[in-house]
Formats: C-alpha cells, sequence, structure tokens
C-alpha cells in the first residue's frame, strides 16, 4: 500500500467537504493541530514527494502556521467564508452558502464541491445552473444517503438527465463540464473511488492518523479508522476485500467507507442507496457518452459503458451471478489487451462485439491460453 | 439387496426446497451452566412474552415480499426452551391459525424445532405439546456421552453432573423420535473421551450423533494427536461392529478433507432470523447480546421498524474467500472444515464478520486424516463383502 497523498486537518472546526457532518463548533472543544507535528508532517510529506492537501476552517491560524503552510506547495480544501483569501484551490459549497453564490467569480479553474442534501434535489439541476461559469469541476456529494426515499433516487435520476442534457449543450459551446456524477465515470476503467485509508489518510488535529477525517469526528467509529498497525480493519479497505464492489463497474463511486461502517456496520459493505445513487449515475453517464461520442476524434478513448440489468450489484451476489459479472467487468482491459496485441485496426468491430456480448471477448481471451 | 449405509446417507429428502429458518429465542434462562456454552449471558429476566411472538409472526406472515420462502421452520431456543413450553404451544397455535387464515404457503409446510437439553423432556405439557404437533415436531437432545465426558460440561450452577437425569430421558425420546440426533460438543478436556463416548451413544440407541469442536481458542498443543488418536479409535470400533450400517456419526464424511469445492458461506446466517424477548432481529442466535462475550451485538431490525436491509447485506454478502486467510482459501483438506460466523465476529481483531477464526485448524487435519483411514477401510470391507457375495452393495466413490 502506498500513500500518495497526505491530508492535514488544521483544527477541530474545519468543515466536512465529503458525506460526515462536522457539527462540533463549540469554543471550549476546539482542537489546534500542534504545531510541530504539522511540521513534520510536512517535511516527510515533501521528502518523499507526497501530494498534500490541507483543510483550512473559518477560524484564524496562528501567524506561524501561515508562516510554515506558505513554505509548501499544497491543494487547500476551504470553506465559502475565505473565497476571498483564497485563488485557488477546492471550494466547499453548502446549502446555506447557496444564496450567495451570485458573489463568485467568473473562474474557469476553480474545484467546486457542492454538498446537498435529499431536500434540495428537485432544485439540483438548477443550482448547477446557477453555478455555470464558476468552475472547472464541480463534486457533488449527497448527504444522509441512507436516508434517500425510492421517490427521492426517481427525483435524483429525473435531474440526472437534464444534467445531462446540459453538458451535450456546454460541450457544444466548448464551455467547461466536468461534473463528477456525469463525466468521472466516462473515461475510467477500473474502480477509481475515494481511496481513503488506499492512497490517502489524514492527520487530524488530535495528533493521530486517521483513513479520513470523518473518523476523527465521529468518536463512536474512530477506532475503526485508526491508521495502525494493529487495526486490522484497513485491509477490508482494498477493494479486492469487498464482495459487492469488487463486482460492480460504477467505477466512479465514492466507495464512502466511512458510510459503510455507519450504515452497514463493515467497512466493505456499501448500502443499497449507495450503489442504486451510483448506478443511476453510471446509467446516465453511459447515456452522455452515447450523446458526445460522434463528435470526439478519437471515439475510443471513452471506453464503452455496457448495458446492465440491476441498479445494486449486492442482487447479483444474492442470485449467484457474481462470478459471470466479475468476468465481464474486466472486458474494458480485455478488450484493450486484445487490440494491443493483435487487432489494432479492428478496434472498432471489438468494441462492437462487446456491446452486444459482454462475454465474448473474456471468451476469445481465455481461448487463446 | 443394495444396502445404503447410514453414513453415506444420512440426511433426508425434507428441505430441499426454499426454507426460512426463524429462531424464536424464547428464554434466556437454563438449568445448566455448560463450560462450553457460548451463551454468557443467561438470565432470568428475558423471556418472550407471547405478545413479542405475535408481532413476530405478523410481520412474517404478512411481508410475503421479504420472507418469500416455500416453507418455514420455526426454531425454539434458549437458553433451554423447554421451560417456556406453554409459549411455545401458544406460538405455533397462532402460527396455524393465522396463516390458515392468510392462505399463507407456510400453513401446511413448516417444522417445529427444538433444541433442549432434555431435562424436562417427560414434563406433562412437553408431552401434551409433543403429542399435538407430532407429524411437525422435530426435538433434539444434547447428551454429550458418557456419564465422564457430559458431566465434565453440561453441569449446573452448583457444579453437579446432568447426566444421571438427562439419560433416563433418553429412553421416552427415542421412542417418539426414532431418527432424532443429539449434538455433542467437544472442549479442550472432553478429547480423551471422544471414542467411548460416541459408542455409547450409540449403545444408547441413537443412531445420528453430530458432533462439533468448540470454535474459541480453548486448544492446547498436542491436542490434535489425542483427537486422531481418538478418531481411529472410533473408526475402527465403527467398522469392526459395522455401526455405519445403522448410524451416523458427523466426523465420517465422504466430502471433507478436499481442497475448496465451492465458495459460499458455511452456514445460513442472515438467511435465517433470529428474535429475541423484546423483539429485536438478528442474522442468527449468535449475533444477539446473550451469546457474545468480546463484541457488541449486531441488530438488523425489530418487529416494530422491521427489517433494516442495510444492516442485513454483510451477512448476505458473506462467502468463504472475503472471510479466510490465503492459507485457508489454498487449503489441500479445506471442505469441512467449518466455522461459526458469530464465533468468528467475536474472536475478530477487527470487530468485522469478515473474519475467520482458525482455532481448529489443526483439528480438522487431524479429523481428515483419521476420516481417510476410515473410509479406505471401509471401502475395503464393503469390497471384500461384495466379492464375497455377502451383499451386492455399491462403492461409492467420491
Amino acid at each position: 500500500m502506498k500513500y500518495t497523498h497526505q491530508f492535514i486537518q488544521l483544527d477541530s472546526f474545519a468543515p466536512s467537504f465529503c458525506y460526515y457532518q462536522n457539527n462540533n463548533f463549540d469554543e471550549s472543544n476546539y482542537e489546534l493541530i500542534k504545531y510541530h507535528q504539522l511540521h513534520e508532517v510536512l517535511s516527510e510529506a515533501e521528502q518523499i514527494n507526497k501530494s498534500i492537501i490541507v483543510i483550512y476552517s473559518n477560524k484564524d491560524l496562528p501567524t506561524e502556521y501561515h508562516t510554515l503552510l506558505d513554505r509548501v506547495n499544497h491543494e487547500k480544501i476551504y470553506p465559502f467564508k475565505l473565497i476571498d483569501q483564497f485563488k485557488s484551490g477546492i471550494l466547499i459549497l453548502n446549502e446555506e452558502n447557496l444564496s450567495q453564490v451570485s458573489v463568485l467569480q467568473r473562474d474557469s479553474s476553480r474545484n467546486i464541491i457542492l454538498r446537498l442534501s435529499q431536500k434540495k434535489i428537485d432544485n439540483l439541476f438548477e443550482i448547477i445552473c446557477s453555478l455555470e461559469g464558476t468552475f472547472s469541476k464541480l463534486t457533488l456529494i449527497l448527504l444522509e444517503i441512507d436516508k434517500f426515499s425510492q421517490e427521492e433516487i426517481c427525483s435524483y435520476k429525473e435531474q440526472l438527465v437534464k444534467i445531462r442534457k446540459k453538458i451535450v449543450k456546454w460541450l457544444s459551446e466548448n464551455k467547461t463540464a466536468e461534473i463528477s456524477i456525469l463525466t468521472d465515470r466516462l473515461l475510467l476503467r477500473h474502480m477509481n473511488n475515494c481511496d481513503a485509508g488506499i492512497r490517502h489518510f489524514t492527520l487530524a488535529p488530535d495528533g493521530n492518523n486517521y483513513v479520513c477525517p470523518a473518523f476523527y469526528f465521529d468518536k463512536n467509529l474512530s477506532s475503526f479508522g485508526l491508521i495502525n498497525s494493529e487495526n486490522t480493519n484497513l485491509r477490508l479497505l482494498k477493494i479486492d476485500s469487498s464482495p459487492v464492489c469488487s463486482i460492480c463497474d460504477a467505477y466512479h463511486c465514492k466507495r464512502c467507507v466511512y458510510l459503510n461502517k455507519k450504515i452497514t456496520e463493515e467497512i466493505n459493505i456499501p448500502s443499497q442507496e449507495q450503489c442504486i445513487i451510483s448506478h443511476e449515475e453510471r446509467n446516465q453517464t453511459k447515456e452522455l457518452r452515447a450523446d458526445i461520442v460522434s463528435t470526439l476524434k478519437n471515439q475510443t478513448e471513452l471506453p464503452v459503458i455496457p448495458e446492465i440489468d440491476y441498479l445494486d450489484p449486492f442482487e447479483l451476489l444474492k442470485h449467484k451471478k457474481h462470478d459471470l459479472i466479475r468476468n465481464s467487468n474486466i472486458s474494458n482491459d480485455i478488450t484493450q489487451e486484445l487490440i494491443d496485441l493483435a487487432l489494432l485496426t479492428d478496434r472498432e468491430i471489438l468494441i462492437k462485439v462487446y456491446e452486444q456480448n459482454k462475454n465474448i471477448l473474456n471468451f476469445l481471451k481465455n481461448s487463446q491460453h | 439387496m443394495e444396502i445404503r449405509n447410514k453414513i453415506e446417507y444420512p440426511n433426508g429428502d425434507w428441505q430441499n426446497g426454499n426454507t426460512k429458518n426463524v429462531t424464536f429465542i424464547v428464554t434466556e434462562d437454563c438449568q445448566l451452566r455448560c463450560r462450553y456454552c457460548y451463551i454468557i449471558g443467561k438470565n432470568t429476566k428475558n423471556v418472550m412474552s407471547f405478545d413479542i411472538a405475535k408481532e413476530s409472526l405478523e410481520y412474517l406472515l404478512t411481508r410475503r415480499d421479504i420472507f418469500s420462502e416455500d416453507s418455514v421452520i420455526l426454531d425454539f431456543i434458549g437458553g433451554e426452551p423447554l421451560l417456556e413450553i406453554e409459549t411455545i404451544e401458544k406460538i405455533c397455535n397462532y402460527f396455524k391459525f393465522r396463516s390458515f387464515e392468510l392462505d399463507h404457503p407456510w400453513f401446511d409446510r413448516y417444522r417445529i424445532s427444538l433444541s433442549s437439553n432434555g431435562l424436562l423432556y417427560d414434563n406433562t405439557r412437553v408431552q401434551k405439546f409433543i403429542a399435538k404437533n407430532r407429524n411437525h415436531v422435530s426435538l433434539g437432545i444434547s447428551i454429550d456421552g458418557t456419564k465422564q465426558k457430559h458431566d465434565n460440561q453440561r453441569i449446573y450452577p452448583n457444579g453437579t453432573g446432568s447426566y444421571d437425569i438427562v439419560v433416563k430421558k433418553i429412553p421416552l425420546w427415542l421412542q417418539q423420535f426414532p431418527n432424532a440426533s443429539t449434538k455433542v460438543t467437544i472442549s479442550h478436556e472432553d478429547l480423551p473421551f471422544v471414542s467411548e463416548s460416541v459408542l455409547h451413544l450409540c449403545e444408547l440407541g441413537i443412531k445420528n450423533i453430530n458432533i462439533n469442536c468448540v470454535f474459541e481458542p480453548v486448544w492446547k498443543e498436542n491436542d490434535e494427536k489425542i483427537f486422531e488418536e481418538e478418531l481411529i479409535k472410533l473408526a475402527d470400533s465403527f467398522i469392526t461392529n459395522k455401526l455405519y450400517q445403522n448410524h451416523f456419526c458427523s466426523f465420517f464424511s465422504r466430502t471433507i478433507g478436499k481442497p475448496i469445492q465451492s465458495t459460499q458461506n458455511w452456514c445460513g446466517v442472515g438467511r435465517m432470523l433470529a428474535i429475541d424477548p423484546n423483539g429485536n432481529f438478528f442474522p442468527c442466535v449468535r449475533f444477539a447480546p446473550y451469546s457474545l462475550t468480546n463484541k457488541s451485538a449486531r441488530c438488523v431490525g425489530n418487529i416494530k421498524t422491521g427489517i433494516d436491509k442495510n444492516k442485513l447485506r454483510p451477512f448476505l454478502s458473506l462467502d468463504l474467500p472475503f472471510q479466510s486467510e490465503q492459507e485457508c482459501i489454498e487449503c489441500e483438506v479445506a471442505t469441512g472444515c467449518s466455522w461459526c460466523q458469530g464465533a468468528n465476529y467475536d474472536l475478530s481483531t477487527n470487530d468485522s464478520v469478515f473474519y475467520r477464526a482458525t482455532s481448529i485448524c489443526k483439528l480438522h487435519k487431524a479429523r481428515v486424516k483419521a476420516n481417510n483411514y476410515f473410509w479406505n477401510k471401509y471401502d475395503r470391507i464393503i469390497r471384500e463383502q461384495r466379492k464375497s457375495n455377502e451383499i451386492h452393495a455399491p462403492i461409492y466413490s467420491t
């Protein structure tokens, strides 16, 4: 396991940038990372060339902290109140900030994390339209996904259709159109999840290293997210350790291990809602690919997203179809391998074959051995 | 004449279909304090009321969308379930009445199963219940073998053994359930008595003997050697006395001791449902609070809010590769090496069900060796008998 990124949460007021909640802004419980720990982790990360991501809060930092941080290259994640302070980085946009988005200047390089609850689902398209021109990439985080009802998931799907059409329009106008829930899966051939605890971990204000900040804030689950040699839960973080995720091809899914633990009590098992929402996104991405593929010079840059008849891979486990699916999910790779090996000029034919039957290429590859 | 020796064909045909196993924890109390018992939280306080049971049945019978199985086993467990025979009778009566009223497929497709220590077996209420449900009830009595072996473990709170009382109930039990099976549990101290205990149970007339070693890490160095010697002795006796013709002992099976053939989970955890006296649901009785020594209970819903599908997902996702270390997956003699999901969880170092406790590894390997010895000898005997036309039994290959 090689950690390539180092997250640093400077204090306990640092806002959530993901699925977890931080509701503790009580001054008496305020915790600031110790200076020497910050110094140590920055030096170490720099030495081994790890990317550093620092989560800032609204609270003023002591000057020496700023001086120290200014000396190292790092990505900033910051709350809405600090938009004037930071010219680059990742802006966290919560529901309570939506009434103020008009103050956001047009910026085609800004990254935004938009955190919304199910109450705002019906307005999702509208909200994204209101942010047009203010971001290069918009990452959507749906809060409390385990509370999503069937109706709310249907509404979300309707919103996805509208956003998809908007993306097609933006692309035709050469505008920025990167929205995580619909564009992340477009280029993926493998799982590309959050990877907390696998590729990165977080140094928290209490001086401990956690899989992610969620485990620092949720005291009931803290021990499951501690990065140390005694925590045998860490082996369950890998995709191969999850019976559900290892047969899934919603490659863009955040696969939040904190939510897994919180909702299903197992760090490697996602909730039903997580799976269904990710598959609705995956399926709309498939439609988006169909919408835009003809406009591309090199169409094979966008991997084929096969037709599937389920929204929750767990159903495959229940019906014991997982071996079949596990094989078919590597079809993208197989396609690529065969193309590279021998059939370079027949790429299109292979893709057509794959679209018709996911298993044929697998069968062909196996029969070569 | 074709001989179908019981050792090779232990099972009947029932339950070939799709069956829901529902366990009612009618009480958490028991007259005994068996040393190896995993139920560490025995108490007199938690007893299932009929109202809770009724509400549970209402949920089970009216949610066909969730409980779509063809048939059901109403399993009653404790503690000692016979302490609550009146409630059990009421539950069964209500089940029959309500499933008839609802025209539910389970009305004529159900079994009633009880696991008992046998102490109350000849009690009038118990006998009345058995007579009333004669065609539907199965009742297992746990008797561990010889007096010495049984009283080693199955003791009253004051430390005295229960053998002398239980053994008196066996004739009536076998008269009413001639094919009944007993469940024998073996812990470290019991190893020297394994062979004589199984033979003793055969002498008592018990034809089906299911045995397992406890999954907890109680085992000591060289235990596997004693175990193997005992099983070889048992194998010799089974063959010399032709006990294999009419007896089944789970130690000897054609299917054990081979590389993994199926990756399925060992047990039906998650597919079955255990209901505690408070109306809480668990994926099996081993995940209820009174069964766990080191971990918190894993509740998957209750009679008010129903099944929590997300809490159930991990249990239904379990299979062998995802909970086993590579050594177990690649083991040359993996088949038949059992595990208890509750013990796995209770002993896990990560508070997860995706863990495999391997305390019985060496014992399983010893069992495989003795098992191979048994079948080699058995096949030789059968072959010789066939040659001499003593019988016309087919030689059953694995």
